[in-house]
């Protein structure tokens, strides 16, 4: 019984410092390493944009967020990443779609925030992980846009 | 059902992008926007020169449009042994409409295939139709009219290029074939107070195939073209004249 405590206070221990952990978290955690780059954007900044690109899906935006880590496959950094990605999008989102290519091992996921108040892109290729968070009004235009492939990763 | 084919065409197509950009620095569009991950971050619309700098591909078009072209003929100097047919250049007239398949590969070229109908006419003064196609009328008739028209089905070849995309200045330059159904030299006269319209048919002097080249300069939907006929319409050993080559008019395009 002791051993069974001890063991779920570890495994507890071990999952804290992920489960829970906010955008910025995963950002200030990461950014500090080689091959990542963050990009955070106020909406002062992204109405900015909207105005100048007389951009109807940036108005839409309260803030946006973006962790990229280029490195290879086997890279310790990159799988913890995505393993941090993959739990952060598992906690308050709802898939939209996922399509995977086997042969390039590429892959793209998209979630909706419970609340559509926010969405989510999780993006893998043999180089690179990259999630991107997008805040704001979440409606049926920037459903389809994230559909018709209007909100994209090149 | 569509909208998840549609989800599968656009992640297939990122994820073709992605698995070959290895290396290449990260691009975010967000509708008109781009984000390149890049330090520092540069942000910039995605229509910038035309789309020629985003990195934006320019996907192969295929579109069609009607045309309706409205034209007269003009004279041109006859470097020929074979006279010239007199005309009456306001009355001598081109009309055509026919609609024109475009397949355009890059954002400044494209390539059309047409089919159109064309009515020409030619109309020439005096007493051609008596004195060249031995046509006999009364002595107190009145020639009201006479001219060579013909009805023709025909096919073009266009080479558009595009000196700006947006609005579209284009240059259109092609080659063009007719063939006539309808080849006939009409004359209109008056005779004991009751007009008359003798209509002369011979195919073994008016030649049904005809082909030229084609130039017009573009804004928009509106276009300023001038043909040249290279065939000739008449069979010169039996009528040894040519009806003028070359024609000015407008299109419409929509």
């Amino acid at each position: 019984m002791r051993k069974a405590v001890i063991m779920l206070i570890l495994l507890g221990a071990v999952s804290l410092p992920s489960a829970g952990r906010s955008f910025e978290e995963l950002m200030e955690s990461y950014g500090p390493n080689k091959g990542v780059v963050t990009v955070a954007m106020s909406e002062s900044v992204l109405q900015r944009m909207a105005g100048r690109d007389d951009n109807d899906l940036l108005r839409k935006l309260s803030k946006l967020m973006i962790i990229s880590v280029t490195a290879p496959e086997e890279d310790t950094l990159r799988n913890a990443f995505l393993a941090d990605a993959e739990l952060y999008a598992s906690d308050g989102f709802e898939e939209l779609y996922s399509v995977s290519t086997g042969g390039s091992g590429s892959r793209i996921s998209v979630y909706l925030g419970a609340d559509l108040g926010k969405a989510l892109m999780l993006a893998e290729d043999d180089v690179s992980v990259l999630l991107m968070e997008m805040k704001g009004n979440i409606d049926g235009q920037m459903l389809d846009a994230l559909l018709n492939n209007e909100i994209r990763i090149k | 059902m569509r909208r998840i084919v549609l989800v599968a065409i656009c992640a297939a197509g990122f994820l073709s992008l992605s698995a070959g950009d290895a290396g290449a620095q990260t691009d975010i569009e967000i509708g008109k926007t781009t984000i390149r991950l890049q330090s520092p971050v540069e942000v910039f619309p995605q229509k910038k020169n035309d789309g020629a700098d985003s990195g934006k591909v320019f996907k192969l078009r295929m579109y069609h449009t009607h045309f309706l072209r409205a034209g007269f003929t003009v004279p041109v100097s006859n470097y020929e042994p074979t006279p010239v047919m007199p005309a009456v250049f306001g009355d001598s007239y081109e009309l055509e409409l026919g609609v024109t398949e475009w397949i355009r590969p890059v954002s400044r070229y494209a390539v059309g295939f047409s089919v159109h109908y064309a009515h020409r006419e030619y109309c020439t003064p005096g007493e051609f139709a008596q004195q060249n196609l031995g046509r006999v009328y009364p002595e107190s008739a009145y020639i009201r009219s006479q001219a060579f028209l013909t009805d023709n089905i025909g096919l073009g070849i266009y080479n558009r290029i595009f000196l700006s995309v947006r609005p579209e200045i284009f240059v259109d330059l092609g080659v063009y074939g007719d063939w006539a159904w309808l080849k006939q030299f009409r004359v209109r006269y008056s005779y004991n107070d009751s007009r008359v319209r003798d209509r002369y048919r011979d195919g073994t002097v008016f030649l049904p195939f005809q082909a030229g080249v084609y130039a017009a300069i573009g804004y928009q939907c509106f276009s300023i073209y001038c043909r040249y006929r290279l065939t000739n319409m008449f069979y010169h050993p039996k009528l040894p004249f040519e009806p003028e080559r070359m024609s000015v008019g407008i299109v419409i395009e929509l």
